[in-house]
């Protein structure tokens, strides 16, 4: 029997999505098919798995996989599921595979790259009845952008850097902030969960309506008091929201980066003074003075990547991870400046978990917000989210990019026309038999 | 002895501070030069290398309570109402005077209908000034700080 298909043109609106998105199951089971499974998901950055064998366990979508690098150092994203019938070869969400991965159901044993190198009593099966070559540990499709890795469940021809499309600018001034030219996620993982849906997430990172006023409570300490928030947030404010397209969104802050170094906040008075002007020093000698300038000048940006990436200042990389239509989890990673001084990382990892962790000054108001939603969506007479602010004034730059003020909603629009896009295809899974 | 006890009212006390969110009494508590420490991943990372979920100095505990008193916290807006048991009180000297104190605690977490049980170790390192014991030092070892986490806004 047919579902009832989905329409996603009722659902999504120019200025308006419908309840239905965030609780319905059948929708959820959907996006781990078009979105999840079709598409260049987030799963890691090179540098968590630096050394030979060392793996962490991730998810792309629902699907359990190992990120590990083998003993030639090359990186494999592998399924975690032997192929026998059916179990988890690595329990561990973080090691190192010494002895590759070992199945304790029945002994397969897999090398870090995936290949089955054992299992016991093989002559179970008759001569030329099973070849091992063939029952390797599923391969997942990678690719790197500057050690950022994504994988890809299906891989139709279409590269990582078209999926990253105008966002890929925006990595790059995350790297460029880097003396060596590379960000290392080497300093934990603070994780956080929710009782809602993971777009709610994706849409809240690239809101900046909220920030003064949800976030109040933080804003308006000691610090910020005395601070005029309007200048960056309200009509006359300096801050703007662009809608990069693919369902990529940003922030963009670099005008008050750029005014008083505002959301670079390793330079803005909590790091001695002889470790700022080393870390300008390094920057200047590999970028050159004009570009090391510019590279301070835009800072930490802050964007989204569909359909799971967040980067945020002050140096935090986010992975969202779906669990269920109304569960969600997401992964915080301090991004270090590799070739920066010790003070500044050490600045960048301590504001982590001070603004952006489970007991943070701001994450956990967002959170709320997120379970507050889900649970009106219950109160069913008016289903709508509206979603048209700025939508009459939001102006296209050159470059393609639509641009809005601060308080208006043009990212949430982008990343919605893009979801309804990727939902219209067809289903991958035949419901005919 | 009667330091063991001495210690053991402090820490309960501490406690039903902290339930009943008594911001300013549970601040006055510690002393300026105070660590703060909830570790996240790892029982022993190194706080200066590795991210944590609370790694607070006085100033950065003065803003935490600050913030949760304005009544703009909305993570704690309805307030979680909070029932700790502390159990398993250990006291030894320590150098410099100071009494290091480990205890294990059970946390019932209450808000908005649901129901959340957190479980850990604490180690305090009590400083006596001007009679009066303080807290030099606080280390929380939760049970799950290398888990996915729902909201921790409250004082633990």
């Amino acid at each position: 029997m047919a579902a009832a298909e989905i329409s996603y043109d009722e659902l999504i609106k120019e200025d308006q999505v419908h309840s239905r998105l965030y609780y319905d199951q059948a929708i959820f089971q959907e996006e781990m098919d078009k979105i999840f499974s079709r598409n260049w998901v987030y799963v890691g950055h090179e540098s968590e798995v630096a050394e030979r064998g060392e793996f962490v366990g991730r998810w792309i979508g629902l699907q359990p996989v190992i990120l590990v690098r083998d003993r030639e150092r090359r990186l494999h994203l592998l399924l975690n599921r032997c192929r026998h019938r059916s179990n988890t070869v690595c329990q561990l969400e973080r090691g190192v595979a010494a002895g590759g991965f070992r199945c304790a159901y029945h002994g397969w044993t897999y090398a870090a790259s995936g290949d089955l190198i054992g299992m016991p009593y093989p002559g179970g099966y008759a001569p030329g009845d099973f070849r091992k070559e063939e029952h390797g540990l599923l391969e997942v499709a990678m690719e790197s952008y500057h050690g950022f890795l994504f994988g890809h469940l299906n891989p139709d021809g279409r590269s990582l850097l078209e999926h990253l499309g105008a966002a890929r600018v925006l990595l790059d001034q995350v790297i460029n902030l880097a003396p060596d030219g590379e960000v290392e996620l080497r300093a934990g993982i603070l994780k956080h969960k929710y009782r809602a849906n993971w777009k709610m997430t994706m849409e809240n990172v690239v809101d900046a309506y909220h920030p003064p006023i949800l976030h109040q409570s933080a804003f308006h300490l000691d610090s910020g008091k005395s601070f005029n928030w309007d200048s960056i947030y309200g009509p006359e404010g300096n801050a703007r929201i662009r809608d990069l397209g693919d369902g990529h969104g940003q922030i963009d802050f670099s005008a008050q980066n750029r005014k008083s170094g505002f959301f670079f906040q390793g330079l803005r008075g909590d790091i001695p003074a002889a470790a700022q002007s080393a870390y300008v020093e390094g920057l200047v000698r590999r970028l050159g003075s004009e570009r090391a300038a510019q590279a301070i000048g835009d800072s930490d940006p802050h964007f989204s990547i569909f359909p799971n990436f967040n980067y945020l200042p002050p140096g935090q990389v986010r992975l969202i991870r779906p669990v269920s239509v109304d569960e969600t989890h997401i992964y915080y990673f301090p991004a270090l400046l590799k070739g920066a001084p010790d003070e500044l990382n050490r600045e960048r990892i301590r504001r982590n978990g001070y603004m952006h962790g489970p007991a943070g000054l701001v994450a956990p108001d967002d959170i709320d917000v997120y379970e507050r939603n889900q649970e009106a969506f219950k109160a069913r007479q008016d289903e709508w989210l509206i979603l048209r602010r700025g939508l009459r004034s939001q102006r296209r730059e050159e470059g393609g990019a639509m641009v809005g003020l601060a308080y208006e909603e043009t990212t949430q629009r982008g990343l919605w026309g893009h979801y309804r896009r990727v939902m219209k295809q067809p289903s991958s899974t035949v419901e005919e038999r | 002895m009667d330091d063991f006890r001495e210690v053991e009212q402090f820490i309960y006390r501490e406690a039903r501070l902290m339930d009943e969110h008594r911001y300013e009494e549970w601040l006055a508590l510690w002393t300026e030069d105070a660590v703060y420490w909830v570790p996240c991943g790892r029982d022993d990372a190194d706080p200066e290398r590795q991210v944590s979920i609370v790694y607070d100095r006085w100033p950065q505990l003065a803003n935490r309570i600050q913030r949760l008193k304005t009544g703009k916290a909305f993570a704690e807006d309805p307030p979680s109402r909070l029932c700790r048991v502390v159990s398993n009180i250990e006291m030894e000297q320590a150098r410099g005077g100071e009494i290091v104190a480990h205890s294990s605690f059970v946390l019932g977490d209450l808000r908005k209908h649901q129901e959340v049980h957190w479980y850990g170790r604490t180690q305090h390192r009590l400083r006596r000034i001007d009679g009066a014991l303080r807290i030099a030092y606080k280390k929380v070892t939760l049970l799950n700080n290398d888990e996915p986490l729902p909201n921790l806004a409250f004082l633990i």
